[in-house]
């Protein structure tokens, strides 16, 4: 492969992955504030949750853990994403998302940092690893 | 300086009682902090601040930074304040007036209980509105009103949106201070009144204590200044007592009585009978003490009403659980229950860094120390390039960074322009990505060699590692994804020469690495993700809280998950990433134990799987229980 192709390549992988994360995290967040009985659908099987330090394991447990959290609205000031190269792990197409923003949980205003590893079931994404932390 | 109208303790005060109001578990974090903080009498300015090299209590140099300015301009204030006024002035007490903007718009009882919920030691005095529908209330303790000045738009009005705004200033008191000696004199007959055994405080016809009366001092309970300094005294020392008389102290105006209301909570039998108290609106400043028995007989209110079953509804509408009136047994009212004291979504805790499987957490602490220790220092572009090319899988690794401050009060400015400008021209925010789309390509760097060049040439950095939250999110066999994040300085203010008296200006990041096993306990990174934000003091006082209270609650040991996912979790938690092999390896091992032990393969892989696939362990134990081991463990197969 030669270099500009290597390239080329790089450019569409990355515009592809840019559009599916931001429908991805739209999707996510507007689930989280809205749609909290639907969220369980977004988190594979073997799906892992860390949030605030409080360790999930289980997609369903994830799912029942988030269910019992309080209201919430989120707001976005930043998302990174990357897919790792083919092959660099087992996981297949991981994306890995960072978001940072302001969460309203229980009338209290916090930032928070949250990371998801994701990977794609059946040509859908779901999200494989979630670890959310507030910054205050 | 004088010093008469300061809260004891002095500026350091400030940072304390934050701290302590949390729980004060920062020291969990570091030792060397309690004895910093327990020196009391040091003086809020004494000794040049230890900046950069010594650096393990940045982070209250940092809070105590802001809050000591704070205070030198209180102390400034405070003088004027009283300079400035008459003999009336001179005393007056200087405490905190907060100013809740538009305040008329919430429910007060909601927002002090919100407010508690965020300070523990919250304990508002004379909360008024004035004509513009603020509210305004006095805190005493400058600590508490510090606490409260951080907080600041925090709170959301759920029905409006509205984020609550307090103003904290520095005003005089609207009663005048009493004398040292007047104060000891109350507290040695609050003292003489309290009864241990049955938690009741008699505070019957005060003025009239023999003590006060051979002084010839007239501390009426009808004085505000009196009443305050009785009820700080309930605070300090009987907050847990389950009755209180104030009966014949002719009180009529119960502002300051109020006061009883955040500090004595348990009070069941409340005792105001022969007083002045002549309407509902009063009384009603009474609310929120759980009495069941209540002496209200004597005051003018009594004679007011037509009928008894007006004076009882008058009663209840304050107190409604009462159920014994002026010694006559009463009905209490049936009340509804408050749907927003039910708690079905609870907030779970806060807890510190999760680290995943046994021996992860030593593995990863070493990685991120080793890894700053490369990444900082003024030497950061030749380490970075030299030590860390290393850290990064050759061909597969990708970087990415992404600046974008968190928001806050107005536009929050990064404090090095120059390191900004450097991270903005890589920063990969897809929430901006109309603005570097047509520079994609540069925007993810690929390998090694590229990522360790490119790190190069980011400013240098000066990472607190004490201020590092570190969370492992998910560990396989073949991969491990954990989140560090903290508060760092870069640019020139990472350099340690730039005006040392300087508390360190520093900004938040987040930085998410996966990494893939490399060799015996060794890792190495296939992704990298670093986000930074600027970060405004107040903010960093509430990181700081974050982290206290995060401390005081223990990690989680093992995740959460029912019994139908035990396999999963056995996978994930029990072993690891490093010493996890695949099933094939681990048929391979068995085997090998087989060989050496003469044990079944089906014992000797159960050996192995209790030793976290450990062959050296595996062997060791088996030395050890030898003579435990069932003999059927050892059967020969045909």
């Amino acid at each position: 492969m030669t270099a500009s192709k290597d390239v080329e390549d790089f450019v569409k992988l990355d515009e592809d992955m840019c559009r599916d994360v931001k429908r991805f995290v739209d999707l996510f967040y507007d689930a989280m504030d809205r749609k909290r009985d639907k969220i369980g659908f977004l988190y594979t099987e073997d799906a892992t949750l860390v949030w605030n330090g409080n360790a999930i394991e289980g997609g369903e447990n994830v799912a029942k853990f988030i269910s019992q959290l309080p209201e919430t609205k989120h707001e976005l000031v930043c998302v990174d994403a990357q897919r790792l190269p083919e092959g660099a792990v087992e996981i297949p197409k991981a994306t890995i998302v960072v978001t940072t923003g302001d969460v309203i949980i229980k009338g209290i205003n916090h930032a928070f940092t949250q990371t998801f590893a994701l990977t794609v079931e059946d040509e859908k994404y779901k999200i494989r690893s979630d670890r959310f932390r507030y910054v205050d | 300086m004088s010093r008469n109208y300061r809260p004891q303790g002095g500026g350091r005060m400030d940072a304390k009682q934050i701290s302590r109001n949390r729980g004060n578990r920062y020291v969990a974090l570091d030792p060397d902090i309690r004895s910093n903080y327990d020196d009391d009498d040091e003086p809020p300015t004494g000794g040049p601040p230890r900046r950069g090299h010594g650096g393990r209590n940045f982070l209250d140099r940092i809070t105590g930074g802001v809050l000591n300015r704070r205070f030198d301009r209180n102390e400034h204030r405070d003088r004027q304040l009283v300079d400035s006024g008459s003999g009336f002035a001179k005393n007056a007490e200087v405490i905190n007036k907060i100013r809740v903007k538009e305040g008329k718009k919430y429910d007060q009882t909601w927002l002090f209980k919100q407010i508690s919920h965020q300070i523990e030691d919250f304990k508002p005095l004379l909360p008024t509105y004035n004509g513009r529908g603020d509210l305004e209330f006095f805190i005493k303790s400058s600590d508490t009103a510090d606490a409260i000045r951080t907080i600041s738009r925090r709170i959301v009005h759920r029905g409006s949106g509205d984020r609550i705004v307090f103003n904290v200033e520095r005003a005089t008191a609207p009663w005048q201070k009493l004398k040292r000696n007047e104060i000891d004199a109350i507290n040695k007959v609050v003292d003489s009144r309290y009864n241990p055994e049955i938690h009741a405080l008699d505070l019957k016809e005060f003025a009239m204590d023999k003590y006060f009366l051979d002084q010839d001092m007239h501390m009426m309970l009808n004085k505000n200044n009196v009443m305050l300094t009785v009820i700080d005294r309930i605070d300090e020392k009987y907050g847990a007592i389950a009755a209180l008389n104030l009966s014949g102290n002719r009180l009529k105006i119960l502002d300051y009585a109020a006061h009883l209301t955040s500090v004595a909570k348990f009070v069941k039998v409340l005792d105001i009978s022969h007083n002045q108290i002549d309407s509902v609106e009063q009384l009603r400043k009474l609310h929120g003490l759980p009495i069941s028995t209540l002496f209200l007989e004597g005051n003018p209110i009594c004679e007011s009403v037509n009928s008894a079953t007006q004076y009882l509804s008058i009663v209840h509408d304050v107190f409604p659980k009462c159920s014994a009136l002026d010694g006559n047994p009463v009905q209490p009212v049936a009340t509804l229950p408050d749907l927003d004291e039910i708690e079905l979504h609870k907030e779970p805790i806060l807890r510190p860094g999760y680290y995943g499987p046994r021996g992860a957490r030593e593995m990863i602490e070493r990685f991120v120390m080793e890894y700053f220790e490369s990444y900082d220092g003024e030497g950061g572009a030749v380490t970075r390039m030299r030590n860390l090319v290393a850290a990064y899988e050759e061909q597969k690794s990708q970087f990415t960074l992404a600046i974008m401050s968190l928001k806050d009060v107005g536009y929050v400015r990064y404090k090095d322009q120059t390191s900004h400008d450097i991270y903005i021209r890589q920063s990969h925010n897809i929430l901006r990505e109309d603005v570097w789309a047509r520079y994609r390509s540069q925007r993810t760097v690929r390998g090694a060699t590229a990522i360790a060049f490119a790190l190069s040439k980011l400013p240098i950095t000066k990472h607190y590692q004490e201020s590092f939250m570190v969370d492992v999110s998910l560990v396989t066999t073949q991969l491990m994804a954990f989140t560090v994040q903290g508060l760092f300085e870069d640019g020139t203010i990472a350099k340690p020469e730039v005006n040392p008296e300087d508390v360190p200006t520093l900004n938040f990041f987040s930085r998410t690495f996966v990494v893939a096993p490399r060799g015996e306990g060794a890792m190495v990174i296939v992704s990298d993700m670093l986000y930074i934000s600027a970060i405004l003091p107040a903010r960093l006082a509430r990181y700081k809280i974050m982290l206290n209270k995060a401390a005081t609650n223990p990690p989680c040991e093992q995740p959460l998950a029912s019994t139908s996912t035990t396999s999963r979790t056995n996978e994930v938690t029990a072993t690891g990433f490093t010493n996890e092999p695949s099933l094939e390896m681990k048929r391979e091992m068995a085997l090998q134990l087989s060989r050496e032990t003469g044990m079944l393969p089906v014992w000797s892989e159960k050996c192995l799987s209790d030793q976290d696939w450990n062959m050296d362990r595996a062997r060791q134990v088996f030395q050890e229980k030898r003579g435990m081991i069932p003999p059927e463990a050892f059967a020969v197969q045909l």
